[in-house]
């Protein structure tokens, strides 16, 4: 058996907040232990899901060719857009959508727009090769919805295409 | 000492400045036995501070509120003056008695502060009834007349606000009209290491788009739900006047109808109202009803603006400018508006 997981620590803090101390409290430090809990619960998704989204961005920089030593990936696409050297294509869009939906589902899955965009862009996902499973060009769905990736689209807890 | 006595005797200077301070505009004999009670903090990161207490005299009990910019504690009279906050505490005292005198629902200024005060840079007020979270509005069964009335209010409101006279304002309320609001925005974006392609991508959206309005006035610029104070028959008071500037006007339309500012709930309207409701409040004031289009336009800037402000107190917390939880937090919150802005621009570019 391995010794406790980070997931398992951080989620053993976050109830005993949620339900010892934050009975306790009132006003600014309940509201500030609500945020701390909240917090918590951001770093057991990205221990999650994290690295999806750097592969998400992996992807595209080597679609791109950019080069990973010259700076985060996304701060080279932003300045891209900036200065109009990068294109705002069907393959940018479908890259924005795909990590920013990877990064609600890490930040706030709860927050009403992320069920919304799940529903509007099954089609954002529909790719040549999966990079969330090692079946790549035979994954049966590529993208977002892979079916052999535990990602939140597909988890028990939350079901795809909300409303 | 102990740190929960040194709160103490910090929060008992505190109220001795705060009394001294009051009773400095009242009559001798309203003043004997005059004192502060129940001073305690409500909320707020370091870089503002809200404070409420009562000021009891013989005649009455008065509930006030303390707003005070950080670092102003009792022992300090200089303040750490946030370098974003561009219209003083002084000039937001202003600005809410002129709003006041223009039909706007606000609290009273009772007093601003002066260095002699001891109490850093802040005003008092008058504390209303009512409830301000948006949680609660949006569920309690108490405020469902509330809800029905607000969004119409929202609209009289906010015409009543873009109706007050330039020649009336404070000279320090900023002017961002015209082309300085996405220069801003852009600059800030460039600040913050370019963080985000989806927030280069709505402002690239708002220059190719931009509508140059005809129109310049106050827009209060923080106009939603959660800075609204409301009792069971609707709107009591407008709070957080500190992002007033001059601009669009219609700034304020698309901001109170920002997918953020609904708080998961289904109506577009801070979560409570139509928007009918909300452009037939604002047409009685105004005779005339603004177009769709036009909010729409303004509700992709508050998407880009709640994403630059999720940059801004992030870049405070990293600063060391202010080290609280919620800053630190709050940075995860730029993914909410990165998918509102996507959401919003589909369809705009292929």
């Amino acid at each position: 058996m391995n010794s406790t997981t980070p997931t398992e620590l951080l989620d053993a803090v976050r109830q005993f907040l949620r339900e010892q101390v934050l009975p306790e409290l009132e006003g600014f430090k309940a509201y500030n232990t609500r945020v701390a809990a909240n917090a918590l619960g951001i770093v057991a998704r990205e221990i999650e899901l994290g690295t999806r989204l750097a592969a998400v961005d992996q992807a595209m920089a080597a679609s791109l060719g950019l080069n990973e030593q010259a700076g985060t990936i996304t701060r080279q696409i932003a300045l891209g857009l900036r200065d109009g050297t990068l294109a705002v294509d069907e393959q940018m869009l479908v890259y924005l959508r795909r990590r920013t939906l990877l990064a609600v589902a890490i930040d706030n899955p709860k927050y009403s727009a992320l069920a919304e965009a799940r529903a509007r862009w099954p089609q954002s996902v529909n790719l040549s090769h999966c990079v969330f499973c090692e079946f790549s060009t035979r994954c049966t769905s590529p993208g977002i919805y892979c079916p052999h990736a535990i990602f939140p689209g597909n988890s028990a807890t939350q079901t795809a295409g909300g409303r | 000492m102990t740190q929960a006595g040194a709160q103490q005797s910090e929060e008992t200077l505190m109220a001795d400045r705060l009394l001294a301070g009051l009773l400095h505009n009242m009559p001798a004999d309203n003043a004997d036995g005059a004192q502060i009670s129940g001073l305690h903090r409500l909320s707020g990161g370091a870089n503002m501070e809200t404070w409420s207490f009562d000021l009891i005299t013989p005649a009455q009990t008065q509930p006030l509120i303390l707003r005070r910019a950080p670092g102003s504690s009792a022992e300090t009279t200089a303040p750490i003056a946030p370098a974003e906050r561009e219209l003083s505490l002084a000039d937001e005292a202003a600005l809410i008695t002129v709003a006041g005198r223009y039909a706007v629902p606000v609290p009273s200024v009772r007093l601003v502060l002066r260095t002699e005060h001891g109490l850093g840079e802040g005003y008092i007020m008058s504390r209303e009834r009512g409830e301000a979270l948006p949680f609660r509005l949006l569920a309690q069964e108490r405020y469902a007349n509330a809800r029905r009335q607000l969004a119409f209010q929202c609209g009289q409101t906010l015409a009543h606000i873009h109706q007050i006279p330039l020649a009336e304002l404070p000279a320090g309320v900023p002017d961002h009209s015209g082309e300085q609001l996405l220069q801003r925005a852009q600059a800030l974006l460039d600040r913050y290491d370019n963080v985000s392609p989806v927030l280069q991508l709505g402002i690239n959206w708002l220059r190719e788009h931009a509508r140059f309005s005809p129109q310049r006035t106050l827009v209060h610029g923080d106009f939603r739900n959660g800075n609204l104070l409301v009792d069971e028959q609707g709107l009591v008071a407008v709070l957080d006047w500190e992002l007033a500037h001059l601009g669009d006007p219609l700034q304020d339309l698309g901001y109170i109808t920002a997918n953020v500012w609904r708080f998961d709930a289904p109506k577009p309207v801070g979560g409570f109202g139509e928007y009918a409701e909300l452009l037939a409040g604002y047409a009685t004031v105004t005779g005339s009803t603004p177009a769709m289009h036009d909010i729409r336009y303004w509700q992709v800037h508050a998407a880009l603006s709640w994403g630059l402000v999720c940059l801004l107190m992030l870049g405070m917390y990293r600063s060391g400018q202010d080290s609280s939880l919620e800053r630190a937090a709050v940075g995860r919150r730029l993914s909410e508006a990165e998918i509102d802005l996507l959401l919003l621009l589909e369809g705009e570019f292929l």
